[in-house]
Formats: structure tokens, C-alpha cells, sequence
């Protein structure tokens, strides 16, 4: 026991004595004075009242204290920096102008009345029950507001989601598990290659289906598994017993699946990804302005929320589910960071959907630049065909240094592309 | 009390068992009387008095979130003595923070303000304001509380295991509630969470049939639907609430174990965790959320309409006025209780949901505002030209309706499905909650204690305690919940266990701790009302009949506790619960029970 601790417990034994002292003698002054102990004085009444009054002020304070520190002065989010985000910050300033109304004339004359119509001795409350009138006029007014406030508001969600866009799109997969980010592109052939969660692998954290990543990883899953049957098979105790079981039962599973797209792999089908670049966690995303971007979710373990609150993008990222969301971003990052005067600012992706124990820490840097710019930084990255095969990361015009890399580089190939990353 | 006693309880005007109430007062033990009491207001005390100490323990568990928060990486000693492993060095641990941050949300939820509020006060208003002798069955109204009361040891006991307990947010979202290899908190914690809520639910539906019947079998003679006081319309439409969405919380609850435990695949597809990838595929998590959602919205009625109907009570009595438009808070009460069937969704906007779907919801949700803007102008008139007595009751009654315009309008930004893309799961959310269905429910707790408790206990608590506890928890309120508006609109998201990870936050780091010294602040208020509480149950003045000169029946009863509530016969009620200042009267109100005069019968109000 420190100190403290123990002049803690004295401070708040002494209180409680003194509180409670102190309630017994304002019981017998008022026993004294003929008074009921519980009887509200048109003092006390007074003083209420006033601090009702008061909180009519305190309403105002904190709504313009507030206001003029963060909202005028830019401290929130700066304005969107993409198309549909534009649409949705009008709405969101009409919206508060409404709701800041509302609040800014209701509350006080909640207080006000309160403080007005104080108890006087030889008062009497005016009995009146209702008003049809009256209650049509607020029943009606709200809901003219509130339904333009729908209309207004369901206008620009559907134009959000709408599938008509202008321009061609990007299609690109924002991929999530705990506590990363990562992403992929489509490549030259425009199009995503296939994914199957039972393909991921330390080397293929994305889970591409190609015939190259279906033989590596049936290699993979029959020597885990010949592990497993050989743990089982050596009388394990009745701790492991469970889990060996269910980790057998996990690799029967995923034996069969990837046994699966082996069959159906004479087809050209599991090609697409050949060409297919990913940015590992730890990298950037790169995107064009003025270019319509669709990002495809995807998430490896557990629900998270791709929220990129300066374009005023969110969306879920849902295991077993596909979900996306299509943006036009109009700043570049360059010029962001000269509007904003802060040349440390960048545009992130970050997790808004609690994931774990690092959800507070999952995050992504995204640089918006011009067309040229991206091409150019696109063309320096490495496909996943190559990145697979652990190619050193280059132009596409050297491809002999890889068969020195092949041999040792198997061990570390997911290290590979992070070097890409860093290289620019 | 068996059945055949009940039917009595309908009869009002059957009169016979004035003596059969003594002869069941010899045959009360301290077990009966106190522990395994079928009386319905000593099971309102034991729902508060548990709610009450589960406040504490919620409470508690924020205050070491929110020093974490306004602190990050600080070390603290008070969280090191009562967190022990879990802090240590005074440190908090990451996922214990997710913890604390969901038993925080499950505890306040469900076992302050739904158990606390409806438990509490359904149970000693429904009979007492409407003339009735006790529950339909007192029996499975025990039950009911004794349901609850496990439900809350084991979610007690859950703070003390080794794995610590549940930490996927107290919406428990799948998969992260389903699979320990994501977070500790998601092993043997969300196993007692899940049992423990399925106890909770039990609990509910015990205590809401029971309410419901009451209202609609009980009432003695004259008391029509339109003569019943809005407390009781509230508690009738929460407890209907209850019965029709918590079941389906105990779908969601049981599917979710099987998926737990048998390998089912409800919620849980393409999945791969630590090494592994599981087997299970076709389940969908977003299921999981249309479900709990379809509980967790008219939750949110659940404990804010009984918290509106005593604010009526209240402001009604003090300010010695009529309710002003009784009939239309009747209809917004009902269309309120309607629509938060039919809102959920608005809690998925960016879950995947298919946008059509969402436009509806939007709708749907906006709606609401209608009801909710005649409710808060309909109290507003109500105070015109009142003559306004500020007990403390009186004051959190006014708070609840300063918290709830706040509160309400904020709701109309996060409804709108456009506008939520960028303000969903951040501060502006906990912000908006807090203060329209947290604080402002509990608010309707406190009021009703302050109001009830010479009901309660047959003494008065101390009025000018109250006072400091009403300004300073109401100063506070705004405090804590006011500039999470602007963290949120700055992008913070919400369950994060610092911002230090972000520069783009780092400006905003002043309003957290601005923030937590409020919460300090109004935690320190609660000790005052906690001692006001428990010092006036044993030291506090006698109270009078009817203190507040209320015009419902509980004031006709006596202040010594008797079993079946009237010595002798039921009141009989000649009029609406509202004859305040009737002009042209001596007194200032006329009880429900006393008779129309010859003038009066010409133009009666309802």
C-alpha cells in the first residue's frame, strides 16, 4: 500500500463522514424551521431555473466553440477528392444546415420555457391538452423537410452505385486480412485472374489459381497433410487429439478443392492471373486521376472495412462475399498536399471494422497521380507469373538474371515483391 | 399469489380479500420477502439494484478505455491494480482494450438499460398505475429476474477467465466472434457471452409476456387503453418490442454456436487463418447482421421509448400540466414501435448489401424523424406556461429531452444512406448513439429513481445531491459526447485502440483527452447519486403519500409496501391520468380515481 493509497481511502472516508453529517444536520434545521426535509424551496426552485437559463448559453457555446474551431478552420476532413464525393459533402452541408436550425432553435426553447415558466407561488399551469392544428403544422413541416432530405439523399446514392460510368474503368482488387492491406491489377489482359482462398500460401498470399501455384501448392498441402496422418498415427494425447483431427479434416478439404481446379485446369482458364500484379502489404496503391476506379474487395479471414475517407469511399470487405465500390478520384496527391499546405499528407486506406488486435494499425498508402505518371510507375512492376517464379524485380526487358535467383529465391519469394515496392 | 388470487386483480370490484392479504404477510420469510420474491416491487428493486451495480462495472471498464485513449501508451496504476495481466505495467493490452470496449457496449445495452429500464420500471408501474394487484404470473416474473440475474454473474465471471473475455464488438460480428485463431476474446469469453445472452433473452421474454398480458387483461375498472398513463403505452409497446426481436437475437445466437462448435457454416465461408483454410463455405457473415440487426434496432426503442414515457410522467406532474397531444404520443409511441421493425438495414449501408435495398431503408429510416419531432415538440408545449417544480426527477426528465433532440438530429446525417459511406463505425456514430439512446435512457432510469423511490422505498432522497448530480452528469454528457461529432467527421474510426498510428489524428489527440477528463468528471457524479441512493433507502426522511401530488394510482397506494399493493379495495379510475390545473378547481390535479363531478361529465377530455 502506498501512500497515496492510503490518503486516497482517508480523503474519501472523511468525505462520506462529512456528506453525511451534514445531510443529517440540514434534516434537523429543516425539522427546526417546520419545513419537510424533501420540500423543493422556491430558492432551490430559482436556482434551477437559472442554470436552465444557463444551459440556453451553454447549448450555443458548444455549438459555435466548436464549429469555429474544427469545422471553419478545416480541421476535419478536407473536401472530397473524388467525384461522387463532391455530391455527397453538398448534401452533407445542406443536411447539417437543416439539422444546425433545428438545434439551434429547439434547444433553447426547451431551456428557455423550462426558466420561464419556473413555479411561482400563486401561478396555475394553463391547462391545455392539445392543439390539432398546432400538431399538424409540426407533423407536416418535418416531414416535408425530412422527405426532401430523402429524395435529395437517395438521388446521390443511386447515382453512386449506379453501373453507368463514363470512362473507362480500373479494375482493381483491394485485398484485406489481419492487419494488411494489399492489392492487385489486372494486368495487360484487363481482367483479375482467378482466386480461390484454398490457394493461399506464404508464396501466393493472395490465393492465385494458375497452374503453376495449383502444383506448388498441391505439394504444399500433400506434405502438411502426410505431417498431420504422421502426427495422428503416433498415438497423440487426448489435448491434441482434436485439433490434429480438425486440421486433418481442414487439409481433406483443401486437398479437394485444389485437386479440383487441377482437372478443370486444360483449359486456358487459369491464365488470366499470369499478368495480374499484386502490391503486397508494406507497398503503395497507385491510381490515375480522373479515371473511374473499381475496387473489388476481397478479405482472407475475418470481416474488414476498406474506409478511404478522402474520397469518401466504404465498404465492407466480407469473406465468401464479393463486394466493390467505384470512385472517380479528381486530386492528385500532389496537389493535395498543396492545397492542404502539408507536404507529409497522403490519401490512406484504412480498416474502419473491427478485426483483432491491430485493427487500429491497418493501413495503406494510396497515391493518386497523373495518367503518365501511373503508366510509367505500372510498367515498372513485376507480374505475378514472374513475381511467382521469383524473378528479380525488373523492366520487363531483362529477364536472364531470374535463373540465378530461381534456385535460392524459393525460400523468400514473398519478400520478392516488397523490394518492388521500395525500389520507385 | 396463485391464479384464482388474480382474477381478483381484474375484478377491481370484487372486494374480498383484505384479510387475505395479512394472512399472507405472516406466512413471508426472509427468502420469500427479499430473495425468491414473486412481488412485483421487490422485483423492480432487484432489477434496479443489479442494473445499478452492472452501470458500475460498465462504467468502470470505459473509464480504462478512455484514459488509454486520451493517453495512449501511458502507464497507469489504477489499470495495472484492477486489470492486473491484462495492464500490465499499467499498459493496456490491445485486445484486452477490444474487450473492454464490448463488454462495455454488452453490459450498458442490455443489462443497464434494457433490464434496468423495462425491468425496473414495468414491473412497479404496470400494476401500480394500473390498479391491479400484481403481475398476471407473479411466478415466471421471478423467473424472469432470476434468468437475469445468472445472465449477469456469468457475464460477470467472463471478465475473469484466462482468454479474457468476448472482444469482437458487442455486435459480435462472425467471423471474428466464431474463430479464437483471430482474437483470444472470441474462445471460452464469447462462449459464456453467447450463453449468457441466451439466459438474458429467456429473461426478457419471461418479463414481456408478462407485462403485455397485464396491460391488456388487469386493468381495474374505468382504467380504458386511453386512460392509461404514457408510461405504461411505453412499456406495453417496448415489451412487444422484446417479444418479437429478441427471439430472433436467439436464432442468431444458436447458429452462430453451431458454427462455433459443430462446424456448421451459417456465417463462415471461404475463409483461410492461421495456416489453415477452413471448410466452411456458403455461409454468409452479412446473414448474421440482418439478423442481429433485426434485434439490435427495435433494441434501440426498447430502451428509449420507457425512457420517453417516464420523461411524459414526469414532465407532465412537475410542470403541473396536461401532456399536451396525449393521443398523439399514443399514435407516435405505436407508429415509432412500427417503423424500428423496419429500419435495420440502415446499420449495413456499406456491409454489401445490395444499394437497392438500402434506398428503402434509407427511407424507412428518415421516416422515424416524424413521430420523433412530435414527440420532442409535444414536450416542448408541455412546458409552456406550466408552473415548474424542479425536482431532480423533473431535471433529468428535461435532460432526456435535450438529449434526445440532439441526439435524434444527428440521426437524420447517419440515416441517409449517402451520407453514411463516410461517417459509418466512426466517432460521429458512438457520438449520435450516446447521447439519443445511451444517455438519454439512462437518464430515464435515473429520473424514474428519483421520482419512484419514495414508491420504492417509502423515503425521499436528498434533493440538493440530486441537483449537483443532475448538472454535473448533464455538463458531462455534453462533454464526453459533443466533439466525438467532430473526431468522427475528421474520419477517426471508432474502436481503435489509439490514433497514433495516424499524424492525420494528431491534431484532434486534445479532444480525447478533453473527453476523458469529462468522463472522469461524470463518473465522479455518480458516486454522489450512489450514496444519495443507498444513504436514503435506510437514513432518508419519511415520505408522504403522494410527494409530488401525481394523479395516477400509485400514489393512491399506501407508502408501507403491502402485498397486493391496495389494503382494500381497487381504485376505480373515473378519468384520464393528465387533470392538471383544470381551471376553475381548488386543487391543482384530481386524481385518476376521483369521480367526475356533474360539470365535468359534459365535456370529458377522454
Amino acid at each position: 500500500m502506498s501512500l497515496i493509497t492510503i490518503l486516497f481511502v482517508l480523503v474519501s472516508a472523511l468525505t462520506l463522514v462529512t456528506v453525511v453529517k451534514l445531510l443529517s444536520v440540514s434534516n434537523l434545521v429543516n425539522r427546526v424551521r417546520g419545513r419537510k426535509p424533501y420540500e423543493i424551496t422556491e430558492g432551490e426552485n430559482n436556482i434551477n431555473a437559472l442554470m436552465c437559463l444557463f444551459m440556453l448559453f451553454f447549448g450555443y457555446a458548444i455549438y459555435f466553440y466548436f464549429h469555429f474551431k474544427y469545422v471553419t478552420t478545416g480541421q476535419l476532413l478536407p473536401a472530397s477528392a473524388s467525384l461522387h464525393g463532391e455530391e455527397i459533402d453538398t448534401l452533407q452541408t445542406v443536411s447539417f444546415v437543416i439539422i444546425s436550425i433545428a438545434y439551434l432553435l429547439v434547444q433553447p426553447v426547451l431551456w428557455y420555457f423550462a426558466f420561464r415558466y419556473r413555479y411561482r407561488k400563486n401561478a396555475k399551469a394553463f391547462h391545455y391538452s392539445h392543439n390539432n392544428r398546432l400538431e399538424m403544422v409540426w407533423t407536416i413541416i418535418p416531414a416535408l423537410v425530412f422527405c426532401s432530405l430523402i429524395f435529395y439523399g437517395l438521388k446521390i446514392w443511386n447515382d453512386i452505385f449506379s453501373t453507368e460510368i463514363e470512362g473507362e474503368k480500373i479494375t482493381m482488387e483491394l485485398y484485406a486480412k489481419q492487419f494488411e492491406w494489399a492489392a492487385r491489377y489486372a494486368g495487360a489482359d484487363k481482367e483479375l485472374g482467378d482466386v480461390n482462398y484454398t490457394m493461399v500460401s506464404d508464396k501466393n498470399a493472395l490465393g492465385m489459381i494458375t497452374p503453376e501455384t495449383i502444383d506448388s501448392q498441391l505439394v504444399l498441402i500433400n506434405r502438411k497433410r502426410s505431417e498431420v496422418l504422421a502426427a495422428l498415427a503416433a498415438f497423440p494425447t487426448p489435448e491434441e487429439l482434436p485439433e490434429l483431427e480438425k486440421q486433418r479434416d481442414r487439409l481433406n478439404h483443401q486437398l479437394k478443392m485444389v485437386s479440383g481446379f487441377k482437372k478443370k485446369n486444360e483449359t486456358a482458364k487459369y491464365l488470366k492471373g499470369h499478368d495480374d500484379i499484386i502490391i503486397p502489404s508494406g507497398g503503395e496503391i497507385h491510381i490515375p486521376v480522373n479515371r473511374p476506379i473499381e475496387l473489388k474487395m476481397r478479405s482472407q479471414d475475418v470481416i474488414h472495412s476498406a474506409y478511404l475517407p478522402h474520397f469518401r469511399v466504404h465498404m465492407y470487405c466480407v469473406p465468401g462475399l464479393a463486394t466493390s465500390f467505384t470512385f472517380v478520384p479528381t486530386i492528385t496527391s500532389q496537389e493535395m498536399k498543396a492545397k492542404l499546405n502539408n507536404e507529409k499528407f497522403d490519401y490512406l486506406v484504412y480498416c474502419n471494422n473491427i478485426c483483432g488486435s491491430a485493427h487500429f494499425n491497418m493501413q495503406m498508402k494510396i497515391v493518386v497521380e497523373t495518367e503518365e505518371q501511373y503508366n510509367r510507375w505500372l510498367e515498372k512492376q513485376q507480374t505475378f507469373a514472374l513475381a511467382f517464379k521469383g524473378e528479380a524485380p525488373a523492366t520487363k526487358a531483362s529477364p536472364a538474371p531470374a535463373d540465378s535467383a530461381k534456385t535460392d529465391s524459393a525460400a523468400v519469394p514473398a519478400a520478392a515483391p516488397k523490394k518492388v515496392a521500395k525500389l520507385k | 399469489m396463485d391464479s384464482t388470487h388474480n382474477l381478483s386483480a381484474e375484478n377491481a370490484h370484487v372486494t374480498h380479500d383484505a384479510h387475505a392479504h395479512d394472512h399472507h404477510e405472516h406466512k413471508e420469510s426472509f427468502i420469500t420477502k427479499y430473495v425468491f420474491s414473486q412481488d412485483h416491487k421487490m422485483i423492480a428493486k432487484q432489477f434496479l439494484v443489479t442494473a445499478i451495480f452492472m452501470a458500475v462495472v460498465a462504467f468502470m471498464l470505459s473509464l480504462f478505455f478512455r484514459l488509454q485513449l486520451a493517453w495512449p501508451g501511458e502507464s497507469f496504476k489504477i489499470s495495472e491494480i484492477f486489470l492486473g495481466k491484462w495492464a500490465e505495467g499499467g499498459l493496456l493490452d490491445p485486445n484486452f482494450y477490444l474487450s473492454l470496449v464490448t463488454m462495455h457496449g454488452t453490459l450498458m445495452v442490455f443489462f443497464v438499460l434494457t433490464a434496468g429500464l423495462t425491468g425496473t420500471y414495468a414491473n412497479l408501474l404496470i400494476p401500480l398505475q394500473l390498479g391491479v394487484r400484481d403481475m398476471v404470473n407473479p411466478f415466471m416474473n421471478m423467473l424472469s429476474y432470476w434468468f437475469f440475474f445468472v445472465s449477469s454473474v456469468l457475464m460477470i465471471v467472463s471478465l475473469f477467465i484466462e482468454s479474457g473475455p468476448a472482444s469482437a464488438g458487442w455486435t459480435i460480428y462472425p467471423p471474428l466472434s466464431a474463430l479464437p485463431e483471430a482474437i483470444p476474446g472470441s474462445g471460452l469469453g464469447m462462449t459464456l457471452w453467447l450463453i449468457a445472452m441466451a439466459l438474458f433473452i429467456i429473461s426478457s421474454l419471461l418479463g414481456g409476456l408478462n407485462y403485455v398480458a397485464t396491460v391488456i387483461n388487469c386493468r381495474t375498472k374505468g382504467m380504458k387503453m386511453t386512460r392509461m398513463p404514457l408510461t405504461v403505452w411505453t412499456f406495453m409497446t417496448a415489451a412487444i418490442l422484446g417479444i418479437l426481436s429478441f427471439p430472433v437475437l436467439l436464432a442468431a445466437a444458436l447458429l452462430l454456436i453451431f458454427d462455433r462448435s459443430f462446424g456448421t457454416a451459417f456465417f463462415l465461408s471461404d475463409i483461410f487463418i492461421s495456416g489453415q483454410a477452413l471448410e466452411q463455405t456458403g455461409g454468409s457473415p452479412v446473414l448474421f447482421q440482418h439478423l442481429f440487426w433485426f434485434l439490435g434496432h427495435p433494441e434501440v426503442y426498447i430502451v428509449l421509448l420507457p425512457a420517453l414515457g417516464i420523461a411524459s410522467e414526469i414532465i407532465s406532474t412537475m410542470s403541473r400540466k396536461p401532456i399536451f397531444g396525449y393521443r398523439a404520443m399514443v399514435a407516435s409511441i405505436l407508429a415509432i414501435a412500427f417503423l424500428s421493425f423496419i429500419v435495420w438495414g440502415h446499420h449495413m449501408f456499406v456491409t454489401g448489401m445490395d444499394p437497392f435495398i438500402g434506398s428503402i431503408f434509407t427511407f424507412t429510416t428518415l421516416l422515424i424523424a416524424i413521430p420523433s419531432a412530435i414527440k420532442a415538440f409535444n414536450y416542448i408545449t408541455t412546458l409552456w406556461r406550466g408552473n415548474i417544480i424542479f425536482s431532480p426527477g423533473m431535471l433529468f426528465a428535461i435532460g432526456i429531452v435535450s438529449l434526445f433532440i440532439s441526439g435524434g438530429l444527428t440521426g437524420i446525417i447517419l440515416g441517409d444512406s449517402a451520407l453514411d459511406i463516410n461517417v459509418h463505425h466512426t466517432y460521429f456514430v458512438v457520438a449520435h448513439f450516446h447521447l439519443v439512446m445511451g444517455v438519454a435512457s439512462l437518464f430515464g432510469i435515473i429520473a424514474g429513481v428519483y421520482h419512484w423511490f419514495p414508491k420504492m422505498y417509502g423515503r425521499m432522497m436528498n434533493n440538493k445531491l440530486g441537483y449537483v448530480h443532475f448538472w454535473v452528469t448533464f455538463i458531462c454528457a455534453y462533454g464526453v459526447f459533443w466533439p466525438m461529432h467532430y473526431l468522427g467527421l475528421a474520419g477517426v474510426p471508432r474502436r481503435y485502440y489509439s490514433n497514433t498510428a495516424f499524424p492525420m489524428f494528431d491534431h484532434l489527440q486534445d479532444l480525447n483527452v478533453l473527453i476523458t477528463i469529462f468522463v472522469i468528471i461524470g463518473g465522479l457524479a455518480q458516486v454522489v447519486f450512489i450514496f444519495n441512493f443507498f444513504y436514503s433507502i435506510w437514513r432518508g426522511p419519511k415520505a408522504p403519500q403522494n410527494p409530488w401530488k401525481g394523479t395516477t394510482l400509485e400514489w393512491t397506494t399506501p407508502v408501507e409496501h403491502i402485498h397486493g399493493n391496495w389494503p382494500g379495495d381497487i381504485p376505480e379510475v373515473h378519468r384520464w391520468p393528465y387533470d392538471f390545473s383544470l381551471p376553475g378547481e381548488e386543487e391543482d390535479f384530481i386524481p385518476q380515481n376521483v369521480p367526475l363531478r356533474d360539470h365535468e361529465k359534459a365535456n370529458e377530455h377522454h
